[in-house]
């Protein structure tokens, strides 16, 4: 098991480093400050549907030095809001988000106070940057600071060819 | 402390092409799992987040997500072992 989730950080970390120009400008447009840097959109390399994130809260190592990232795959940590903090907090109630365009939904989540984690799905069935499901749901209580996590449909077809594995990882 | 590096240490086109193919297979395989499997393998293994942070972040319980874990991951084991 070790091994395998050793894969699988080395995927998803693969993953996000590929770019897709036109998720990270969508992202980029909203840019705040430094505190709710968001990471690019994790590419899965290959053709087939695939998971994803883009994420709006996630306070990243990931891509905000660029090249910073060594060996080990990029690990985002939430920025302090985000981490349980159970008593006292303010109660927001979670706004129905599906069938929005990623963009609005992200920012219709942000001024409510919560924080978005986006996960791409390939779909043939809904227009890509829609979303299709939101957890969790519309009309939950969530404190102030929640994650809302984004399913976002991504075109169907093969996604742009990633950089070749080796080469971020070449020679420290 | 002893870690075993899971790639070679030298770079190669070879390994390169050898790694790029173990991600493809590995991100194939996740994106076979269910929805929520995936949410939780998303945050635990990418936003490296711990048991009770992503029982906050998907509302149920911390049973339920490590339950979840290990799940899914059986599943991809059994997905990937059948690709190999």
């Amino acid at each position: 098991v070790n091994r395998l989730e050793d894969r699988l950080r080395d995927a998803f970390g693969a993953a996000a480093e590929t770019v897709r120009p036109e998720s990270v400008g969508v992202l980029r447009e909203q840019a705040r400050p430094a505190r709710t840097r968001r990471l690019a959109p994790l590419t899965a390399a290959a053709a087939v549907a695939v998971v994803i994130i883009g994420a709006a809260v996630i306070t990243p190592l990931a891509l905000a030095g660029g090249h910073s990232t060594p060996s080990r795959p990029a690990r985002p940590t939430l920025s302090p809001a985000a981490r349980a903090s159970p008593s006292g907090a303010a109660v927001t109630v979670v706004p129905d988000v599906v069938d929005m365009m990623i963009s609005q939904a992200t920012s219709l989540l942000q001024a409510t106070g919560l924080q978005v984690i986006v996960v791409e799905q390939a779909s043939s069935a809904f227009p890509p940057g829609c979303v299709i499901a939101q957890t969790p749901v519309a009309g939950t209580r969530s404190p102030a600071g929640a994650i809302v996590m984004l399913s976002v449909a991504a075109e169907p077809g093969p996604s742009p060819t990633p950089a070749p594995a080796g080469t971020r990882s070449t020679s420290p | 402390l002893l870690r075993v590096p899971h790639e070679p240490p030298v770079w190669s086109a070879e390994a390169a092409v050898l790694a790029g193919e173990d991600r493809r297979a590995v991100l194939a395989a996740v994106a076979r799992l269910t929805g929520r499997q995936r949410e939780v393998l998303v945050l635990r293994y990418y936003a490296g987040l711990a048991d009770q942070e992503i029982a906050a972040a998907l509302q149920v319980s911390r049973g339920t997500v490590s339950s979840t874990i290990s799940r899914a991951l059986g599943a991809l084991a059994r997905e990937l072992r059948e690709e190999l």
